[in-house]
């Protein structure tokens, strides 16, 4: 099989997925090679050429990546988009990590990069948990504050919000209540990371990878 | 999604890893929806920390409502607060006319003179003012005024009451409420008589019911005393405004 490159057709990486899947362990070594480079560069985009952390960072994301591509056999997306946003989002783990440990050991930071469970709020106390929350829910458009309501505190049934909705099934009072809860997630996150936070060259990185797209 | 637009988005926080599948994460609560699906989504929620994060956020703002430590507020847009300025349009309402109620009329010398605050003049009442029946008289002080003759008497003749007083003083109060509903003519006069115009000081005024007393003051108020009362109403009405908006947005 030939080797699959980042301008490989659609097809040829698809192909190596299956392989993959299949238990073909040259197919796993190829699709570790294609992914490497792109993670390689949004690693040291968020980190700087010069970040110990590196070789981690994109042992870590591979891993993630294929263990994705494994159990979620129906991903027919994009498996470099996949493998760089898995990568960019332990990478913010990181930053947030060595924010908040400034001064610890390389092991801790190893186990805790290897936990994919690790949680953002779990890591805030609960007095300014539910003072961003607070903020969060203030942010919230007003359909949206009056869905969640409706929904968390009213416990209105939602076969009675999708007749007041006038929607067509209870699926999308819950697709609407997933659009309030992305917004939600994107204000909690703006306040915890604050404006200045990212930088350019994430920017800029999210730019070249809509090229794959 | 347009590579700017996106590249905003991701600025902030984490990207969900494949927004296929992570769009209909909903369908994790939604009944009737299919096995497979629901299993794609589970483990799509394991590896993707945006959306397992979005999924926290959910059950940490159901719990917060539900105990009462979050506070939702389904009126208000975003950044706007009618409760608040409400409360503070009400407030300013509320002062504005107590302020108008409370202080008296202002006196505004009608006289002829270039420096105005030299002319003696009666203060209080102002003229025509309707007042209760225990009305301060207060005149501005005349150089040289050994004492002042103050006299108020009814219109009609049927009341009199005068009195006089040193020079230091230049307000009296009646010893007795005045009868209610009558018009007055109030005189104060300086001894020696020749340093005010013949005659005196003259002002006339009348007692009146509560409702006439404040119905005189909102019309005869300087229009300073009015913005207060009036930012009170800009107020109100624009968070009228904000809350029928915030409803159309909920409908």
């Amino acid at each position: 099989m030939p080797q699959p490159s980042e301008k490989s057709s659609p097809e040829a990486i698809q192909s190596c997925i299956r392989a993959f899947r299949n238990g073909d362990e040259s197919a796993a070594a190829r699709l570790s090679k294609l992914l490497r480079g792109p993670i390689i560069r949004n690693v040291v985009s968020f980190l700087g050429p010069d970040s110990a952390d590196e070789d981690d960072l994109v042992q870590v994301a591979t891993i993630e990546t294929m263990k994705y591509l494994r159990r979620e056999t129906e991903f027919a997306g994009n498996v470099v988009n996949l493998a760089v946003t898995i990568a960019r989002n332990r990478c913010r783990d990181l930053k947030r990590w060595r924010r908040r440990h400034p001064q610890a050991d390389f092991e801790g930071l190893n186990d805790w990069l290897s936990d994919p469970a690790s949680s953002v709020l779990e890591q805030i106390e609960t007095r300014e948990r539910l003072s961003l929350l607070q903020r969060v829910l203030s942010r919230l458009a007003a359909d949206c504050r009056s869905l969640l309501k409706a929904l968390y505190l009213d416990a209105v049934p939602t076969e009675v919000l999708r007749k007041s909705l006038g929607l067509g099934s209870v699926h999308a009072v819950y697709y609407r209540r997933e659009v309030c809860l992305k917004r939600a997630r994107e204000f909690l996150q703006e306040l915890l990371e604050g404006r200045s936070g990212g930088g350019s060259s994430e920017v800029e990185y999210a730019r070249e990878d809509t090229r794959h797209e | 999604m347009p590579g700017k637009t996106r590249a905003m988005n991701d600025r902030y926080g984490y990207e969900c890893i494949d927004p296929e599948l992570g769009e209909q994460l909903g369908g994790l609560d939604a009944p009737g929806i299919d096995e497979r699906l629901r299993q794609r989504l589970r483990i799509h929620l394991e590896s993707c920390a945006a959306c397992r994060l979005q999924r926290e956020v959910g059950d940490e703002l159901a719990a917060g409502l539900r105990e009462g430590r979050l506070d939702v507020d389904i009126v208000a847009g975003p950044g706007r607060r009618p409760r608040a300025v409400y409360a503070t349009g009400w407030l300013a309402l509320a002062a504005g006319l107590a302020l108008l109620l409370l202080l008296p009329p202002q006196f505004r010398s009608v006289g002829l003179m270039r420096d105005e605050s030299e002319w003696p003049a009666i203060v209080s009442p102002v003229p025509e003012e309707v007042v209760g029946t225990m009305p301060t008289v207060r005149w501005t002080p005349i150089k040289a005024a050994s004492s002042y003759r103050i006299t108020v008497a009814a219109v009609d003749g049927a009341y009199s009451w005068s009195e006089q007083t040193a020079a230091t003083r230049t307000e009296v109060r009646p010893a007795e409420p005045l009868p209610r509903g009558q018009r007055f003519r109030v005189t104060v006069e300086p001894v020696p008589a020749h340093l005010a115009p013949a005659g005196g000081l003259r002002s006339a005024f009348s007692t009146g019911r509560l409702d006439q007393i404040a119905a005189f003051r909102l019309r005869h108020a300087p229009p300073a005393r009015w913005v207060l009362p009036a930012a009170g109403i800009m107020l109100l009405l624009s968070g009228a405004v904000a809350q029928a908006v915030g409803r159309r947005r909920s409908a």
